[in-house]
């Protein structure tokens, strides 16, 4: 409660009232003063929003009476200087705020990319944007982040979080620490992938944050190799005008299911100049992907000098040959 | 003393040796768009081949495959396990003028051979 009161003939008086930052001159929150209420008896209760980090605080209240009378008259009685007529009186109160409880809040968790780690020999790694806000009194937080692939049974990957470590304080002044692009491995499988974030303040876990972001689908690149191309024999007709050529191939699709529109074909050329091309059928597409595939082709013996195969795919990064 | 004859040995793997295999013509066929084409195929396959099993395509000038390519898969073998000069008769899709040729894919699954050929080309100068 706070009070001021006037003797004698002061005439209107003008009070205000601050918060202030405990040993700064600095105002934090300027109060409103009812003259009604601060000059009764009862006094005024101020009632202020405060930051809910921990702070000490000044409650500075002043009183002047700009209405008071004449300087030749007061000029005995005042305690201010020269020819100021203004009577003045101050009071200040310190009192410390403890802070809040720590306050955690999941303010982002946004997915921004799929990308394989190397190849498709690798993992695949899905990024994502993380904000979290802390407050002062949390003294940072830790957490993980939890990938989920097609249902949440089905978790293929986390990492632990540290408020330290991974993310930086973006925004001190908010407690806001973010995290860009942070991403999280799986196995390179087609799919829908999510994730689920969960932070806290300590160990004991006595405040918490958790959120989960939508399914995105990540679908691999296709990659094309062909593993082995070889002549393995070839006969002569007896005429010496056809000529027999045994050929293995063996070829290899990556990126699990996207390479869907696979064409393979055997070429025979002479100098530039292709004699023969074959163009493998799907059956036998499957087959030279599970182990080497033979077959015999017969060309003119003329028209012989190398063979080639063209491995392609509309999803491929690169044709294979 | 008479020497005994002469008898080759029987052949214990299947060989295939396409002697003849030609595209001799190509005219309209009765449905529009479509053409009949007609080959001549000599195969000769030894003995132990079983179950030959045999394809073909046909490829025009610019190396695409024909669509619909409709035979007589039966006639096809019969020509193939005949040991004969055989006429058969092929219906595709195709434009009409241009170069084509077959391909023909004979396979026999106990021993995994699969032996590929293409025929003559015919060239069709007539525009029906």
């Amino acid at each position: 409660m706070t009070r001021v009161s006037a003797n004698g003939d002061c005439g209107e008086l003008q009070v205000t009232a601050a918060l202030n930052e405990d040993g700064a001159e600095k105002e934090l929150y300027s109060l409103d003063v009812v003259m009604e209420k601060i000059t009764s008896e009862e006094g005024q209760t101020f009632e202020q929003t405060i930051h809910r980090d921990a702070l000490c605080y000044t409650l500075a209240v002043s009183v002047t009476a700009p209405e008071a009378q004449t300087v030749e008259e007061h000029q005995a009685l005042t305690t201010g200087e020269g020819y100021k007529n203004i009577l003045s009186a101050s009071q200040n109160h310190d009192q410390c705020f403890q802070g809040t409880k720590c306050n955690l809040d999941i303010q982002q968790l946004e997915w921004q990319s799929f990308y394989e780690v190397s190849d498709y020999s690798g993992n695949m790694a899905a990024a994502y944007d993380m904000q979290v806000y802390a407050e002062t009194s949390c003294n940072g937080f830790i957490g993980t982040l939890e990938l989920f692939y097609m249902n949440k049974d089905d978790k293929v990957g986390d990492v632990d979080l540290s408020s330290a470590s991974d993310f930086t304080l973006s925004d001190e002044e908010h407690g806001v620490y973010s995290a860009y692009d942070f991403a999280i491995e799986a196995d390179n499988l087609m799919g829908d992938y999510f994730a689920f974030l969960q932070v806290y303040n300590d160990k004991q876990q006595t405040e918490s944050d958790t959120a989960w972001t939508k399914s995105k689908l990540w679908s691999p690149p296709c990659y094309l190799v062909v593993d082995s191309f070889s002549k393995d024999g070839q006969e002569h007709s007896l005429s010496e005008h056809r000529v027999s050529i045994d050929l293995s191939l063996k070829l290899s699709n990556y990126g699990d299911q996207a390479c869907n529109s696979q064409e393979a074909y055997v070429e025979i050329l002479n100098g530039e100049v292709t004699t023969f091309v074959h163009k493998l059928s799907e059956t036998d597409l499957a087959a030279a992907n599970k182990a080497p595939f033979t077959f015999t082709v017969v060309v003119d013996s003329s028209s012989v000098s190398v063979a080639k195969v063209t491995y392609t795919d509309k999803n491929a990064e690169d044709d294979a040959v | 003393m008479i020497d005994p004859v002469y008898v080759a040995e029987a052949a214990t793997t299947c060989e295939i040796e396409v002697r003849e295999f030609c595209l001799t013509s190509m005219t309209a066929s009765q449905e529009e768009g479509r053409f009949d084409f007609k080959f001549d195929l000599q195969v000769v396959a030894a003995p132990v081949c079983e179950n030959l099993q045999a394809t073909l395509d046909i490829v025009d000038t610019q190396g695409e495959y024909l669509g619909n390519v409709k035979l007589n898969h039966d006639e096809l073998i019969d020509a193939i396990e005949c040991d004969c000069d055989k006429h058969f008769v092929v219906t595709a899709d195709a434009t009409g003028l241009g170069d084509y040729y077959g391909q023909i894919d004979i396979r026999e699954a106990s021993s995994g051979l699969i032996e590929i050929q293409d025929s003559c080309v015919y060239t069709n100068t007539v525009d029906q």
